[in-house]
């Protein structure tokens, strides 16, 4: 510490408390190094964050894993399938009819095979996480951009624009979503918009997922807008002459970054049990192309034979969505204000 | 408790070699680290010290609060008798309450929103009574609202939290620790929250209950002038470590502690006026600055250009003579401030006058003091000023153009001549941008373009304000309150204004800190010429810094006036009670200062 302060030297240095928030390293973390340290220390928020950052590359490299782990996604192998009963065989090619309780987990196929056309299970795992992971975050992505902007002007102007924005926030959040979704999938024709086949699919389910969420982040971001916007930093911008342009970039907008970065790591897990139950209903993705909600739509048929792929895909929607709630959990802890000094 | 009656002599409170660490990322923090003190029956201690001193965590310890927390206490507390370190968790809630009640600095927060006082109190007895009966509690309620000067106890019982002012919140916290005729009271910073004239009356309960109860007392504080009048013997910390200890007297006349001189050079003195105040920080800044120059005599430029300048701005005190003032920077006439409050039936919005009709001339190189309590209108009226808010009512003029109803783009250029310190460091400051940024921005939104012309200023002006200039990347949270400060006068000054409203600008920071911040304010108004409006609830700040005062109440100005003669000869009663109210640092003046105020009192009634 520095001497007394009544050494007029001292009073033109840094205070002599400056130190005292916690030593000298401390003054120069910036906030995102703080949570980072934060979130390294938080156990279960980091194996969520490992375990999501994992899901991504698999998706990502879901080519090269199943040309080194398994087949390609569509490929049938019905040698192994019983053609009376549809389950995999315990043992193929013997004379024996006897189903394989384990449904064919070997080391040829890792997690066993698909009953009556007998695809690798593995493949289709890892190619449906793509799937999942894709539509999931482009559709985060679309509530979050509309949620943004239309919470922070919400919560910005108030008056008659937060009054119709905030309504119109109530009607989407009202709206019967699911049978929405069964209905346009049925009235869009194929090659709207340019697209065809499971593109389009793909696109719909973007559109009617990012496009019915975004009042979950609306709020927040309105919410905070409003608080923010009476802070006296916001006063001091608008004494020093700041347009409406320059309070809300420069000074609003930093500060929702991290309550929407924490909100978005938490709406991806329930967008992604929303694709996979849209996908489930038959109203998502068109087969072949895996995805973990079309696989457990066909796998309901099989339970009792080969329970295997009920439970895999399952698992699959289960461990991901756990993932990104812990992720995000631990994000949140980390950035809250509240747990810091 | 059933324990024989402690003999007079036998302290109530003794700790010794209290340690208490706290495990952080960084490493261990030693909060407390080997205080001890005594508090005998019927004593006063006070504890003092600035913000980090450990004396929040000694009250929390002295109750045992840090029982599941991961802090570490070592060393001995007793409370009654009672050894708080190693007792059970039974014990020690039998032992909060009854043997030591405590009084929290918030009465918004420390109080049930959800229930009515009388309840709160009746539980509070009951959990260490239980076989007191409900209405034998319910009348100890009573008797207890009254003991503390609630008035109408008997209806006032059945009232809500909400329905309390804050200094009467203050008083059912302190009737609600007198419902078991605790032995001690621990009052941590009971009066920060409220209001001068409330502070006095919050603080003459608590004598007035110690000396008619014979109840020990513990008054923790930051502010040495509200300990001084109400304890026998005083605890001065820092950094953990109790400096000085001894009676209240000895060490408030002939402190031994550095520290202690120096906390108690640097308490605003109500007594002191502004050409006294300014005269000793422009000696100190010539002296600082001839030694400077001593040191750095190779210089040859720098004593050639500096020479002229010092010997200008460091000119002894001279008022300049009123005939020379031409026309004011600023007039206000008659503005007022309607603020809807929604509520009563139906929700309908009902007129609320924030500000009533208030008028001022300020000349350049003036400054204006405004005093006044919360919500006399004062910051309302300083946002009026700055056009953050458009008047209701009334006009503003600054340097003869008329800006009442001016729109913000034709404000901008305007802008550049007006600028605002604000109350709250914390809160005025960004998180999210660099201080380099925050201050910067000025200059952007003013339209310059240059980068680096940017940057140049921003870091000549943190030096100026006694930062460095590699400060210029860091985000605020690196900074402690006196420094944000010190950021926010840089942003305020960048644009070279005429005129600075401060805005409260050193109620969040602690006295040494808040003695540099009101310096530097006194050096950059001989430096830049610059006018101000200080507004502050603190009388001794206002004067010190203040040629004129107004004094605000209920959104009018009741006296305004020269600063020395408002201090010395009020003329409305407002002012005059006021004054009596302000904490005093001499002991025996503020005796006589509360005789006065209970004999007023009681003459009201």
């Amino acid at each position: 510490m520095t001497a007394p302060m009544d050494a007029p030297e001292s009073s033109q240095h840094a205070d002599p408390d400056a130190a005292a928030t916690g030593g000298a390293n401390a003054a120069n973390r910036s906030l995102r190094q703080i949570a980072w340290q934060r979130f390294r220390g938080d156990r279960v928020g980091m194996a969520g964050g490992i375990v999501v950052l994992l899901l991504i590359l698999v998706a990502l490299l879901a080519p090269l894993l199943t040309s080194w782990f398994g087949y390609p996604p569509n490929q049938f192998h019905q040698d192994l399938i019983d053609p009376l009963t549809g389950g995999v065989l315990r043992d193929p090619g013997g004379s024996s009819q006897e189903l394989d309780p384990w449904g064919g987990i070997s080391t040829q196929h890792l997690l066993g095979l698909e009953p009556v056309n007998g695809r690798d299970l593995f493949s289709r795992i890892v190619y449906g996480a793509r799937t999942s992971l894709l539509v999931a975050t482009v559709a985060t992505l679309v509530c979050v951009v509309i949620g943004t902007v239309l919470g922070i002007v919400a919560g910005y102007f108030g008056g008659w624009v937060d009054m119709v924005i905030s309504r119109a926030m109530d009607i989407f959040l009202a709206f019967p979503l699911l049978l929405f979704a069964i209905a346009l999938v049925g009235v869009v024709p194929d090659g709207a918009f340019g697209l065809t086949g499971n593109n389009l699919r793909i696109g719909v389910l973007v559109f009617i997922i990012g496009f019915f969420n975004w009042p979950y982040i609306g709020r927040i971001v309105r919410g905070q807008t409003l608080t923010l916007k009476e802070r006296e930093f916001v006063e001091a911008a608008r004494s020093l002459g700041a347009g409406s342009a320059h309070i809300v970039f420069r000074e609003i907008l930093p500060n929702l970054l991290t309550p929407i970065l924490v909100y978005s790591t938490l709406l991806i897990p329930t967008n992604i049990l929303f694709e996979a139950a849209l996908s489930f209903l038959g109203v998502g993705i068109n087969p072949p192309m895996a995805t973990w909600g079309g696989m457990l739509d066909n796998a309901l048929r099989f339970y009792t034979t080969s329970p295997h792929f009920v439970i895999i895909p399952g698992l699959a929607i289960f461990v991901t969505v756990l993932a990104f709630n812990l992720f995000g959990d631990g994000l949140r802890d980390a950035f809250d204000p509240r747990s810091s000094d | 408790m059933s324990e024989s009656v402690p003999s007079s002599a036998s302290p109530v409170v003794r700790v010794e070699d209290l340690r208490v660490v706290f495990p952080t990322m960084d490493g261990d923090v030693h909060a407390v680290n080997g205080l001890s003190f005594e508090v005998p029956a019927g004593g006063a201690l006070g504890i003092v010290g600035e913000s980090g001193s450990g004396k929040s965590v000694t009250s929390l310890a002295l109750m045992g609060l840090h029982r599941g927390s991961r802090a570490r206490i070592t060393g001995s507390i007793e409370v009654a008798g009672q050894d708080v370190v190693s007792a059970s968790d039974r014990k020690l809630r039998r032992m909060r309450g009854n043997d030591i009640a405590m009084v929290f600095q918030d009465p918004m927060q420390s109080l049930h929103p959800q229930f009515t006082v009388g309840n709160q109190l009746v539980e509070a007895l009951r959990v260490h009574r239980p076989e007191v009966s409900r209405s034998e509690a319910r009348a100890r309620a009573v008797r207890s609202l009254e003991r503390v000067g609630i008035p109408h106890p008997q209806k006032r019982i059945n009232s809500y939290p909400h329905e309390f002012s804050g200094g009467m919140r203050q008083r059912v916290v302190i009737a609600m620790g007198l419902m078991c005729d605790p032995k001690v009271l621990l009052a941590d910073e009971p009066t920060t929250a409220l209001d001068v004239t409330v502070q006095a009356q919050v603080l003459d309960l608590l004598d007035e209950l110690r000396t008619d109860l014979g109840m020990g007392l513990i008054l923790v504080s930051h502010d040495l002038a509200v300990v001084a009048g109400s304890v026998d013997e005083v605890v001065v910390m820092r950094h953990g470590v109790a400096v000085e200890r001894g009676d209240v007297r000895t060490v408030l006349a002939e402190p031994e502690h550095p520290y202690t001189r120096a906390l108690l050079a640097a308490v605003p003195r109500v007594d002191l006026s502004r050409a006294q105040r300014r005269a000793r920080d422009r000696a100190e800044r010539a002296q600082r600055t001839r030694q400077e120059q001593r040191r750095s005599t190779g210089a040859t430029a720098a004593g050639e250009a500096g020479a002229k300048e010092p010997d200008r701005a460091f000119a002894p005190f001279t008022p300049e003579p009123k005939e020379e003032r031409g026309e004011p920077l600023l007039r206000v006439e008659d503005v007022a401030q309607r603020f809807g409050v929604r509520g009563g039936v139906w929700g309908r919005t009902t007129d609320f006058w924030a500000v009533k009709g208030v008028s001022f001339d300020l000349f350049r190189g003036e400054t204006l003091g405004i005093v006044g309590e919360s919500g006399s209108g004062k910051s309302t009226l300083s946002r009026m000023v700055m056009r953050l808010l458009e008047p209701t009512r009334g006009r503003v003029e600054f340097e003869g153009r008329d800006i009442t109803h001016m729109s913000e783009r034709e404000l901008r250029p305007l802008r550049r001549d007006m600028q605002m310190v604000f109350q709250n460091p914390y809160s005025s400051l960004n998180p999210r941008v660099t201080v380099g940024d925050a201050i910067g921005t000025a200059l952007r939104v003013q339209g310059e373009r240059d980068g680096r012309k940017v940057r140049r200023q921003v870091q000549e002006l943190l030096e100026r304000v006694g930062l460095e200039p590699d400060h210029y990347n860091r985000f605020p949270h690196a900074f402690s309150g006196g420094q944000r400060q010190r950021i926010a006068i840089a942003r305020a000054l960048i644009l070279k204004p005429k005129l600075i409203i401060c805005d409260e600008p050193v109620s969040a920071l602690d006295v040494s800190t808040q003695d540099q911040v009101l310096r530097l304010l006194s050096e950059l108004q001989d430096d830049f010429g610059l006018t101000y409006i200080f507004v502050a609830h603190d009388l001794a700040v206002v004067r010190q810094v203040s040629d004129r005062v107004a004094v605000m109440r209920a959104g009018e100005v009741v006296e305004m006036g020269d600063s020395d003669s408002v201090y010395e000869e009020p003329s409305s009663d407002y002012t005059r009670q006021l004054l009596n109210a302000a904490p005093v640092l001499d002991p025996e003046h503020a005796r006589e200062l509360r005789a006065e105020r209970v004999r007023r009192r009681a003459r009201a009634s």
